[in-house]
């Protein structure tokens, strides 16, 4: 919504908006947000349903059911539950989603300090396998930070094709032919740990052994970036609507994702000058070439970028689904 | 002039609850802390080594552990349960929100597992060893056995899914109406219920089978009272003195058992926020909720205790 430029400084803005868009909130509870269409709302073709009503159900299963039930007309759904949503006649929105998993290096860390020990580490991944096998297909292999559906990915990049003869090649061309040892923090998600048991048993067959940590959610973060405990962590990237919050994140030596204060000065040189620069177009130029030279860089190990999955009941139409959670689209849906 | 014994009884029970409480709370207090870091949960995903450092100065989380503790001490002590780190509101208005959905569902439970409980149980010890109350003695196994999670499920795919005859999540106010209020939370009752009426029912009958072997059970049937009679009004009130301990320690596990049928329903109750705060290491809540809970934890016991004065005036005195 646009926000009244005179209440921008009220204390309570968040619960009271003042402003006007599509909709207008009517009830903010613990778990529900309903809202209603906004009178004379300028774009009427838009606004094709009276009333929205959002709940927050964290659970994945309780979402499902809620969804079969008819308690709800869509709702985010894993990869894992799409073959029950189509059994059961739901209809399936995918759209390509705006993350990446990765494994951000602490770059300061033995080893991980050569850049060809990093290059060699990405040869040894087979990420289309990965795709298939963990996500059933959804997720698109991706060796850049930003996710194929995003401006910044360049897409003629052609790099690390799975040849783990070649990273084992380049490990001992780097003196790491054996013994190279990593340690990974991971948040205790079935998904998140499922896929590290991948990655450490493809990296074994390079003889990378990984010490895999599982931890509470938001403790793999503290032990990678704050305590520096681990060489690489994992998580998908975030939503971040501006290519330059990804770049402070993951690229720029103080970067959250970036412990080991690794610095790419022909990265930092392009950044910099994006955020000097107007023209969308050069703008956006400018961040394919960071894309492509922080790939080059390898600081991290990108693994697919993931689809977005919404199932959807029949009660409602014109529905396009989101490219993240909290992203949706509700322009012109009908219910 | 002397208080009355249940007052009295009241009042020590009380005093011995403080250092009780005083203990779960910095337990939990030291406890949480040993977890991780605070600072860097509450900045969130995007923030930068200088911001969590700010962050954890600006809520004193650099003082000295005892230091905050005691300083949080001292405000609960006013009523102030401080402030959430992930989202910056009072807690007080948080557990507002949040208590009424965990309350309705305890109430719901309660009713319902007590509604079943007792007429199988006096069922079972008027005729014991029919089909009727061996029948009711496998239902509490089975009811003692089966995890919430499971259970609830397996109602939602039933009667939410396939039937369509509750909804499978969601919670509506009491504000808005008994009926829609109910039908939310039948079967998340019937899920959080189950349990405590088979050990209701078993606690119950087995108590009511000794009582009815009582010499006064037997002084009333020579005195041509009628069965029904005796078994209510006699035995009845002295067997349940053990359903109302089983009933005491039955609310702690309510409450910890509302966690996962809040997830399974998706209710938004204390359970939910209980699990949101702790996986956001939202210390203030996390405390909040532990101390709320063990307050009626406590409570409930002190029930018990006055209940137990009233139906067995013998417990009095020593009480």
């Amino acid at each position: 919504m646009m926000i009244s430029q005179e209440a921008l400084d009220n204390p309570d803005l968040a619960k009271n908006p003042v402003g006007i868009g599509m909709w207008t909130l009517d009830r903010f509870g613990p778990s529900v947000v309903t809202y209603t269409a906004t009178p004379n709302y300028w774009d009427r073709a838009a606004q094709q349903a009276e009333h929205l009503e959002l709940r927050y159900l964290p659970d994945d299963n309780a979402r499902f059911n809620a969804l079969r039930s008819g308690d709800l007309d869509t709702t985010f759904i894993r990869s894992s539950q799409v073959k029950s949503a189509r059994s059961g006649g739901l209809e399936i929105i995918e759209t390509s989603g705006s993350t990446t998993y990765a494994f951000p290096f602490n770059t300061s860390s033995p080893g991980l300090a050569d850049v060809q020990v990093r290059r060699a580490l990405q040869f040894a991944i087979d990420r289309t396998a990965i795709a298939e096998q963990l996500l059933g297909g959804r997720c698109t292999p991706n060796v850049q930070l930003w996710a194929p559906a995003l401006p910044p990915h360049d897409d003629s990049l052609d790099l690390y094709a799975y040849d783990p003869a070649r990273a084992k090649e380049m490990l001992a061309a780097a003196g790491h032919g054996t013994g190279l040892r990593l340690s990974l923090a991971i948040a205790d998600i079935d998904q998140f740990r499922r896929l590290a048991e991948i990655v450490q048993a493809q990296l074994g067959e390079v003889g990378v052994k990984v010490d895999v940590k599982v931890m509470p959610p938001g403790s793999a973060r503290e032990v990678f970036s704050v305590r520096k405990q681990v060489d690489a962590s994992f998580g998908p990237t975030g939503l971040e609507t501006d290519p330059s919050q990804l770049v402070s994140e993951y690229l720029a030596p103080d970067g959250l994702y970036n412990p080991g204060a690794n610095e790419n000065a022909e990265v930092m040189t392009r950044a910099d000058k994006a955020l000097a620069v107007a023209d969308p177009a050069e703008r956006s130029a400018l961040y394919e070439e960071i894309s492509r030279l922080a790939a080059e860089d390898a600081s991290y190990l990108a693994i697919c970028s993931p689809d977005f999955l919404f199932a959807a009941n029949g009660e409602i139409s014109g529905f396009k689904g989101a490219r993240a959670a909290g992203l949706a689209e509700w322009r012109g849906v009908r219910g | 002039m002397n208080a009355p014994p249940a007052l009295r009884s009241a009042t020590g029970r009380l005093v011995a609850s403080v250092p009780l409480l005083l203990a779960v709370t910095l337990g939990t207090f030291l406890m949480l802390y040993g977890i991780g870091d605070v600072a860097t949960a509450v900045a969130g995903e995007s923030a930068s080594a200088d911001q969590i450092a700010a962050i954890r100065q600006s809520l004193g989380l650099d003082q000295p552990v005892l230091f905050q503790y005691g300083d949080w001490l001292a405000g609960m002590v006013h009523g102030d349960f401080g402030v959430s780190f992930r989202t910056g509101r009072p807690i007080g208005e948080l557990l507002a929100q949040r208590i009424e959905p965990t309350v309705s569902l305890a109430v719901v439970a309660l009713a319902l597992s007590l509604a079943v409980a007792v007429p199988l149980a006096f069922a079972g010890a008027r005729f014991p060893g029919s089909v009727f109350d061996r029948l009711t003695q496998v239902g509490s196994v089975i009811g003692l056995s089966i995890p919430n999670f499971f259970l609830g499920l397996l109602l939602v795919l039933v009667f939410a899914v396939e039937l369509g005859w509750a909804p499978a999540t969601g919670y509506s106010r009491l504000a808005d109406g008994f009926g829609p209020w109910l039908g939310g939370l039948i079967l998340p009752g019937v899920t959080l219920g189950l349990s405590l009426a088979g050990e209701q029912a078993r606690t119950l009958r087995a108590s009511l089978r000794q009582e009815m072997r009582a010499d006064y059970v037997r002084t009333a049937r020579a005195k041509n009272v009628p069965e029904r009679i005796v078994l209510i009004r006699h035995a009845g009130r002295n067997a349940s003195l053990p359903l109302v301990t089983v009933l005491g320690l039955q609310i702690g596990r309510m409450l910890a058992g509302a966690v996962l049928v809040e997830a399974v329903f998706g209710l938004p109750g204390l359970g939910t926020l209980a699990t949101e705060a702790v996986f956001t290491r939202d210390l203030p809540v996390v405390q909040a909720i532990v101390l709320l809970t063990a307050m009626v934890v406590l409570a409930a016991s002190l029930v018990v205790d006055l209940t137990y004065s009233v139906l067995a005036p013998t417990t009095r005195s020593s009480s």
